[in-house]
């Protein structure tokens, strides 16, 4: 019985016991001195091992999105949290369903950063840019769908609408307060299907951090967008998105 | 000199001083980011973990202390926890992570981390010394986080052997890194 507990020892290691049975490992750990010894010699063993890592190039903005959100307030904290899981949830189920299709890992992370918005944002959002929404709605009478952007991180926000046009399809967006760029960095609006990120393409705004933009979507074949998304990149040459996403929706 | 250490950064954030956090960060967001990196094969989730650990340095008192070993062996051991939290969260959405499709992004900036890649370099020269299934079972079990009986299944191992496996893997990694560093005299970081 006692050589069984002891063999949990690798598994406790991994993270793998729950509840009952990590507790029953702990309290063995504490009592067996083979285990102590072994513990010990794990902890030696993988020591070196993180840096076998090659480096990897932290997204830009990843230090003040961390350091704000950890150092935020407690209460705001919370609710943040509490927010984006719940909008991860919904939009999980929300796919799945729809669709029979692999999972979509790119979306997925996303998400799982908690970069898209809470609902309140949006509705704030629609109020605030009413004037915008409208001038929108003038040019396009066959918009198939509409969406809000905004960002958690910043006071970015926009609009992206899939508009058909003499039976070709564009993609307008529309976006304010976005943070100013540097050097060769530009914006990139991505449309996403299934984990696939098609680059639609590329802006840069104006002093103001405005911009409004058509992008024709051309891309072979049938395609069923999931999610729109704006993406920060270090230059215009990004094949794939390598930077943060700053706004993103599902579609 | 002039270099505060680990230990009297930590016990400043462990005050609420947040320019002592900052300089924690700065000091390991590299080294985590691209630890996580490995684990996650996603950015995105690669930056939840190092927020998820800087949340637990800010957030949780006395969680280190100088009897757990060095401050940095801690904090790669919180990371890795964060890291098999994420990974087990995403197993449990089904989500896969193609690797296909991941950016393997790299940059060498020379005068950030040549210690890092003094080491990292006869890691690798270590690591290519073990056999291929030895290379496979460390992968498995350190950076995937599986669990023994699923590193049995994979590999059509007795589970009774799967923990000597990779004992004996690790022990030979360490002892090639150990000669090789005492004869090129890389300095430990």
């Amino acid at each position: 019985m006692e050589q069984k507990i002891c063999d949990n020892l690798l598994d406790y290691y991994n993270e793998l016991l729950e509840g009952e049975e990590k507790a029953a490992f702990e309290k063995h750990l504490k009592q067996c001195d083979v285990c102590q010894e072994e513990w010990k010699e794990w902890q030696e063993l993988t020591a070196d091992l993180p840096y076998l890592s090659e480096e990897a190039q932290p997204p830009i903005g990843m230090k003040e999105r961390i350091l704000t959100n950890v150092t935020a307030d407690d209460s705001s904290l919370t609710q943040q949290e509490t927010q984006s899981s719940v909008k991860t949830d919904e939009i999980a189920t929300k796919i799945s369903p729809s669709s029979q299709r692999k999972p979509k890992p790119w979306v997925q992370g996303l998400l799982a950063a908690g970069l898209l918005v809470s609902l309140g944002t949006n509705a704030y959002l629609i109020n605030e840019n009413n004037k915008n929404e409208q001038v929108i709605q003038e040019q396009v009478n066959k918009t198939f769908k509409t969406v809000q952007l905004a960002s958690e991180e910043t006071k970015s926000t926009g609009v992206a609408s899939m508009v058909k046009e003499n039976g070709k399809m564009n993609l307008v967006v529309q976006s304010s307060n976005l943070t100013q760029l540097k050097g060769t960095e530009t914006y990139q609006v991505w449309l996403i299907e299934g984990d696939k990120p098609y680059r639609a393409g590329t802006f840069t705004p104006d002093e103001n951090g405005n911009g409004a933009v058509v992008f024709p979507v051309a891309f072979e074949g049938e395609h069923n967008w999931d999610a729109v998304a704006i993406s920060h990149e270090p230059t215009s040459n990004s094949k794939k998105p390598l930077g943060t996403i700053v706004m993103a929706s599902n579609l | 000199m002039g270099r505060t250490s680990d230990n009297e950064l930590y016990q400043k954030v462990q005050e609420e001083n947040k320019e002592a956090l900052e300089m924690l960060y700065d000091r390991y967001e590299k080294l985590l980011f691209s630890f996580s990196f490995k684990m996650l094969r996603q950015k995105e989730l690669a930056e939840e973990a190092v927020q998820d650990v800087f949340m637990k340095l800010w957030r949780k008192k006395g969680l280190y202390s100088e009897d757990k070993g060095k401050f940095s062996s801690w904090l790669l051991t919180v990371t890795r926890n964060a890291c098999i939290d994420l990974i087990r969260k995403q197993q449990k959405n089904e989500v896969e992570i193609l690797e296909k499709d991941i950016d393997y992004e790299r940059t060498e900036s020379v005068e950030e981390s040549v210690t890092w890649n003094e080491e990292r370099e006869g890691l690798k020269k270590a690591v290519s010394s073990l056999t291929e299934e030895q290379q496979d079972i460390v992968e498995m079990f350190y950076f995937k986080g599986y669990s023994q009986s699923d590193i049995a299944e994979r590999k059509n191992l007795p589970l009774g052997t799967v923990k000597g496996r990779i004992r004996l893997a690790l022990k030979h990694l360490k002892k090639i890194y150990a000669e090789r560093r005492d004869k090129y005299g890389t300095e430990n970081l």
